[in-house]
Parts: C-alpha cells; sequence; structure tokens
C-alpha cells in the first residue's frame, strides 16, 4: 500500500486488570478496508475500538489516528440517545458537536427518513423501542459523516429489516472509502461485507485479508 | 471548547427546564427549608440578618446538589458519557457546559429564595445590597465549580451518589462563609447598616479566591474523574 494508513497500531499492548489481553500488535488500516473483529467474549474486541476512540488507554505502544478526531464515528450497542430529547434534538445536538455547525431541520428530515424514523422525528427517544433508538443511533453517524467508523455490536438486538438498513449504511461509507472497524456479534451475517479480519485468540491478534483467506494465507501481527 | 460547552449547556437546560420535574423537587426542597424555619420564629419575632442568610444558603446549596446529581444523569440512560468523551474538544468542555447550566438553574433557584426570605423571615433590603448581589454571584461560581467537578465524580456508580452531598460540604465551607457575610450586609436594617467596608472587600476576595481555587482544581482533576481513571 503506498497510501497513508488512516490508523496504525505500533506494538500495542494491553493489560486490563493485570490481564494480559495483547502484546505488541502491529497492524495498519487504510482508507477503503472494513475489518471484521472476532474473537470470544473477553478477548479484548471492544477495548481495541475503546482505545481507538481515546476512551482508553494503552498500557503500551502507540496508536496513531492519521485523521480529525471529529471524523472518527463510534456506533455501539448503546446509543447515546437523550430520552427526554426529541429524535430531531437528539441529531441536532450531536451533529452541531461533531461538525460545529447547526443543520436544518430539512437535512435531518432526510436522514431520518432513510433510517425511517420520519414519522417520529418529534416523538421524544425515551418512547422507542431498541430497534428504533439503534435506528436514530445510525442518523446520528451518518450526520456526523465520519471517515473512520468503529463498530461496537451495532446490529445486537435488530430486526431482520433493521439489519439490512445497517448493511445499507454501511455500503453507504464504504462506498465514500470510509475504513471500518467492526465487532459483530453475527460474524457469519457480515462477513460479505468486509475486506479483512482481525482475529483474537491466546492473547494473538490475527489480521487476515478475506480475499487471501480462500487460499489459507495469515498474517500474525 | 467554548462552543461545545455551551452545546451541552443548551441541551441540559432544555431537557431540565422544559421536560423534568427535578428542578420544581430541587426549588421545593429550599422554598420549605426556608419555609419550616420560619415556623420556629415566634409571632413579630424577626430573624438576625446572618441566621436568614444562613437559610438561603443552606437552601442554596441543597438546590445546587440536586441540580447537579441532575446535569450528570442525563448522561448516563444510553451511555451518552461515552459519546460526550468522543467529541472532538478537551473532555473539560463537558465540566465548563455543566457548569454553565448549574449556574443558570442555580441562580433561577435563587430567585425564587430570596422573596422568600423577606416574605417569610421577614427581612429587608439593607444598603449594601450591592455587594450582597456580588457575593452571590461569586459564591455561584465557585459553589458550580465544585458541584460540576463532583457531579462527575459521584453519578451513575450506584451507592455513590450520596457521596456529592457528603464531599462537597467540607470543601465549601471557607466559601460558605465569606457568603453568609456578605449576603447578610444586604438583609441589615436601614438604621443598622453600618458596615465596614474593607471587611466586606476582604470576604469578596476569599471568595474571589475560593472560585480561582476551585476552578483549576477542576480543570486539573476532570478528566481523571469523568472517565472514571
Amino acid at each position: 500500500m503506498n497510501q497513508e494508513p488512516v490508523l496504525k497500531f505500533d506494538k500495542v499492548t494491553k493489560t486490563f486488570d493485570l490481564r494480559l489481553l495483547y502484546k505488541n500488535v502491529t497492524f495498519s488500516v487504510y482508507k477503503n478496508q472494513t475489518l471484521l473483529i472476532t474473537g470470544k467474549n473477553g478477548t479484548g474486541k471492544t477495548t481495541l475500538l475503546k482505545m481507538i476512540a481515546g476512551l482508553m488507554p494503552t498500557s503500551n505502544g502507540l496508536i496513531h489516528v492519521n485523521i480529525e478526531k471529529n471524523k472518527i464515528g463510534y456506533l455501539g450497542h448503546q446509543t447515546f440517545i437523550y430520552p427526554h430529547l426529541s429524535a430531531i434534538e437528539n441529531l441536532r445536538f450531536w451533529t452541531q458537536a461533531f461538525r460545529g455547525i447547526c443543520i436544518s431541520d430539512d437535512e435531518i428530515l432526510e436522514i431520518l427518513k432513510k433510517v425511517r424514523l420520519e414519522k417520529f422525528s418529534h416523538d421524544h427517544a425515551g418512547i422507542f423501542s431498541r430497534g428504533m433508538a439503534q435506528r436514530l443511533n445510525i442518523a446520528r453517524i451518518l450526520l456526523q459523516d465520519p471517515q473512520l467508523l468503529l463498530f461496537d455490536e451495532p446490529s445486537t438486538g435488530l430486526d431482520k429489516e433493521s439489519k439490512l438498513l445497517f448493511h445499507n449504511v454501511v455500503q453507504e461509507f464504504q462506498g465514500k472509502n470510509a475504513a471500518i472497524l467492526w465487532v459483530s456479534h453475527a460474524p457469519q451475517e457480515d462477513s460479505f461485507l468486509a475486506s479483512h479480519e482481525i482475529h483474537i485468540e491466546d492473547k494473538q491478534v490475527t489480521l487476515t485479508s478475506l480475499q487471501e483467506k480462500t487460499n489459507g494465507e495469515q498474517t500474525h501481527v | 471548547m467554548f462552543n461545545i460547552a455551551l452545546l451541552i449547556a443548551k441541551k441540559d437546560l432544555t431537557i431540565i427546564l422544559g421536560r423534568s420535574a427535578g428542578l420544581c423537587q430541587a426549588l421545593l426542597l429550599g422554598l420549605l427549608l426556608i419555609f419550616l424555619f420560619s415556623l420556629s420564629l415566634e409571632t413579630g419575632q424577626k430573624l438576625s440578618p446572618h441566621a436568614a442568610a444562613t437559610m438561603f444558603w443552606l437552601a442554596s446549596v441543597f438546590c445546587q446538589v440536586l441540580i447537579f446529581q441532575m446535569l450528570y444523569t442525563n448522561e448516563e440512560q444510553n451511555s451518552a458519557r461515552v459519546g460526550l468523551q468522543t467529541l472532538p474538544c478537551q473532555i473539560q468542555a463537558i465540566w465548563l457546559g455543566k457548569f454553565f447550566a448549574g449556574f443558570v438553574l442555580l441562580l433561577l433557584s435563587q430567585l425564587l429564595f430570596i422573596p422568600a426570605l423577606f416574605i417569610f423571615l421577614s427581612q429587608h433590603i439593607g444598603l449594601h445590597y450591592g455587594y450582597s448581589l456580588l457575593g452571590i454571584f461569586l459564591t455561584d461560581i465557585g459553589i458550580c465549580t465544585c458541584g460540576s467537578l463532583l457531579g462527575a465524580l459521584c453519578v451513575g456508580q450506584s451507592g455513590k451518589e450520596s457521596l456529592l452531598s457528603i464531599i462537597i460540604f467540607p470543601l465549601l465551607i471557607p466559601l460558605l462563609l465569606s457568603a453568609i457575610s456578605l449576603s447578610s450586609v444586604g438583609l441589615l436594617d436601614f438604621e443598622n447598616s453600618f458596615y465596614d467596608i474593607a471587611q466586606i472587600q476582604q470576604w469578596l476576595g476569599i471568595a474571589f479566591a475560593f472560585d480561582m481555587m476551585f476552578c483549576a482544581a477542576s480543570l486539573i482533576l476532570f478528566p481523571f474523574l469523568y472517565r472514571g481513571e
């Protein structure tokens, strides 16, 4: 790859409550790559994303993020939604906070239409079901328009239709050359969208190109 | 940082003033405190300005504890706290935003508590009420600075909410001493309104010094407290 990586792990070690999660992890992520992060519970998948988002420090080593902080989008199973604010007010707050601009109601309504919440635009988010709240969360990310996306099991609890909607959103970001790191609770359902897989097992992090995987090639990092 | 702080404050004020009954509870608690104390007075008996000012600040501090618990609880339900930490600004912007919102809410509460002092505790405005207003302003800055810092420590971790009131009172004592003295100056009767201006200025100096100290401590400590490190 000749291009500059969006994200670079440089000999990153992470211990959690004296428990070693992984040691000396080094890899790079480039634009237009979608990396599916897999591994058993407690192997440190979410921790990896939190370190990138700056929510958690590394124990050793450095993470270089070569884009501005407002271009990093974090979408987890927790929705960041304020239940006492309406869908529009929630989206206006988060968009203004990330992009520093006040967007029009029309622009917000257009995005709400995309996630099929336009009928609930003025309803308090507190009455939303889990699926609706997560679709509002997806709308938040769409308005933020990030270049590096961190997905932490975002499709947990979504019905089939909402999962399809989420897959469309992923494809939309891929069309914009965004880099995506994606912890999925159902990798078999989501892997068709991924270009690479990061597998964490026995304190080892393995990066595999999913095209190469069919030929049995793996890289330990 | 300043823009995001204002945005957070605006969002919190929208939630609390428009959608939540929490502020009413805080106001009722403060007013009830002043009213109940008035019942201890004999008919025609007048409370000293110092005692009335003490009641005013007791009501204000109780109200402030509830206000900052409300402000930080806004983020707890759907982990919006994590969302705020990913914002493209220094984390102190959250502290500043909560401070702005808390300051506005406390001033609004005090706008109700001051008339309550005149009605229930038979107080009158003194000649030096300008110093009192300045004292209220400086003290509010100090207690909101402290409240915004300690609110971050105490919410979201069950059982720790009560810590806010336990920690905050000892820290605020020097500031409250100056606040009570300054407020009582504004409540003196006209015939007894002589007061040493140099002493008033000393109390103002103390209030200002504590504001600066709380502000510096908050800016340093807030990131550790809010991230839970």
